[in-house]
């Protein structure tokens, strides 16, 4: 039901976490993947682990590219050796996000904003213009963009990452608005705290804040980054046509509890 | 004091059920010394003379009926009264309601009934009569109590949930007859209802550390709020929920140090 046999898949932020989760998913289910991420080592890493240990059953092809989500140049470009390839592009992911940046709202530099806000917004709406317009062309497409829990439920010192992404989710319901009569469906997937390179340096900072996250977590575990692929897996598929500007979460119940208790005891 | 706006509600007749409960208190205190006649209802007369007593308010102004809010002809007959006293309603405030804390696999049929005929069918109940006078006479603003739990989930408060839902039901159904609903959703709020959850030192730290501002809400918070909602000042706004909380949801509860 959910195979993506025949279909060609961009993963942008495809290098590590759940950019590299979704593409190993998208390529179980058949699919022609084209990763991108800005490391070239990382994204060619992940590929190549992809390619040694396909099995016979997989029929997706596997291409990887060192592309800078800012640049729009650089992004057309791989649109164009896809269409070359394939004829189409049939879904967008964007995973890319830039380095956790986290620190009092008030020392924040402007600098360090415009960096964040270049790939977590900027490269989203520039991934989704580009590689949607061939969408458009095409009369089919599936998008979901990568948000974070944040963009409803935030803490502290978390301020550009927290714009940036609410910045992806209204992204989101102004495409799936503007796009749905192409054919296309745009839709948001907001993680709750997920295992991946990104919250392993954030729970490493202290043993507390793992045990934390976990006691407010009602499913008493922490997610990890399959978790988020299998819901984008199903979102980018022929089933899921009719779900539109919508923002998942996936969070194992964490942003729709108040529960002072620790679901842990 | 002057204000910019003008907020005197000098002429109009509010209900307030649950009126002898912290919060349901004090929205009728803040509706009364907004100018506003009162009509103090509950289902305990002691409590509401008690009420009558403290609240400062004219008691020509003041008006007390007991009533069960889930007996439809206690609530038509809470509305007769009030025209009888006052000759109009302009404002409903409900603020009746029970909690019940315990594991729902523990809730008895009889309990679970009980909790979503006060808290659900009670509230309805006075709004459908509320509204048949609203609605006669040209408008209203009915204001219903829900909670930081119509949002997230903690255990029992299904029926919370289902007051934002009939907030925005209802809302739509009259905004054409001028009659505006919405719900004020109270956070983490210090009541006797809540009294034996801030007893444990322990659930109180874990409260207060997770509101934004810094401490529980208390009754008076409301005050501005419901004063507003029953002014001519929010006619265009309804079928919302607002929260006052502190800024808990917009944390969602997550650590804020």
């Amino acid at each position: 039901m959910l195979d993506l046999f025949g279909r060609t898949a961009i993963i942008t932020g495809a290098g590590s976490g759940i950019g590299a989760a979704v593409s190993e998913k998208l390529f179980e289910r058949n699919c022609n993947i084209v990763m991108i991420a800005k490391s070239q080592k990382n994204v060619q890493k992940v590929a190549e682990k992809l390619v040694e240990t396909k099995q016979a059953s997989h029929q997706g092809t596997v291409e990887y590219y060192a592309c800078d989500v800012r640049k729009e140049k650089e992004l057309a470009t791989i649109k164009d050796r896809v269409l070359m390839k394939d004829g189409k592009i049939d879904i967008l992911v964007t995973c890319a996000a830039a380095p956790a940046a986290s620190g009092k709202a008030e020392e924040i530099t402007y600098e360090d904003w415009k960096s964040v806000m270049q790939t977590d917004l900027d490269g989203a709406f520039l991934s989704c213009k580009i590689f949607g317009t061939s969408m458009i062309s095409k009369g089919y497409g599936r998008i979901v963009n990568l948000t974070s829990f944040h963009t409803i439920a935030t803490y502290p010192e978390r301020v550009v990452y927290n714009v940036a992404k609410s910045g992806v989710e209204g992204l989101t319901r102004a495409l799936a608005v503007e796009w749905g009569k192409y054919g296309i469906t745009i839709n948001a997937v907001a993680p709750g705290p997920i295992i991946t390179p990104r919250t392993s340096w954030f729970l490493s900072q202290s043993p507390d804040i793992g045990k934390g996250m976990l006691s407010r977590t009602p499913n008493r575990r922490l997610g990890e980054a399959e978790d988020v692929a299998e819901l984008i897996a199903f979102l980018v598929s022929e089933e899921a046509k009719h779900i539109n500007g919508q923002q998942i979460v996936i969070d194992g119940g964490w942003t729709k509890s108040a529960w002072w208790g620790s679901y842990c005891e | 004091m002057k204000h910019s706006l003008d907020f005197s509600l000098r002429g109009k007749v509010a209900i307030v059920t649950g009126a002898s409960g912290d919060l349901g208190f004090a929205m009728a205190q803040a509706l009364g010394l907004a100018g506003a006649c009162v009509v103090l209802s509950s289902r305990n007369r002691v409590k509401l003379e008690d009420a009558r007593e403290r609240i400062g308010i004219d008691k020509k102004n003041i008006l007390t009926q007991e009533v069960d809010v889930t007996k439809p002809r206690q609530v038509k007959l809470l509305v007769r009264k009030t025209i009888e006293s006052f000759g109009r309603l302009d404002v409903l405030v409900t603020a009746a309601g029970v909690q019940m804390r315990k594991p729902a696999i523990d809730f008895a049929p009889r309990e679970w009934e009980r909790v979503l005929k006060v808290n659900l069918s009670g509230t309805f109940f006075c709004c459908q009569e509320a509204a048949k006078q609203m609605v006669s006479s040209g408008g209203g603003r009915i204001i219903l109590i829900s909670s930081l739990t119509a949002e997230i989930g903690l255990p029992n408060m299904a029926s919370r949930g289902a007051i934002r839902q009939l907030t925005k039901a209802l809302a739509v159904e009259w905004a054409s007859k001028g009659v505006t609903v919405n719900s004020i959703g109270p956070g983490r709020f210090r009541t006797h209802m809540t009294e034996e959850l801030f007893a444990s030192e322990k659930i109180r730290e874990s409260f207060i550390s997770l509101i934004p501002m810094g401490r529980a809400g208390i009754a008076s918070d409301l005050s501005g709020l419901t004063v507003f909602l029953a002014s001519d000042h929010s006619k265009y706004l309804t079928g919302q929920s607002i929260y006052v909380d502190g800024g808990w949801l917009a944390s969602g509860g997550n650590p804020l140090g």
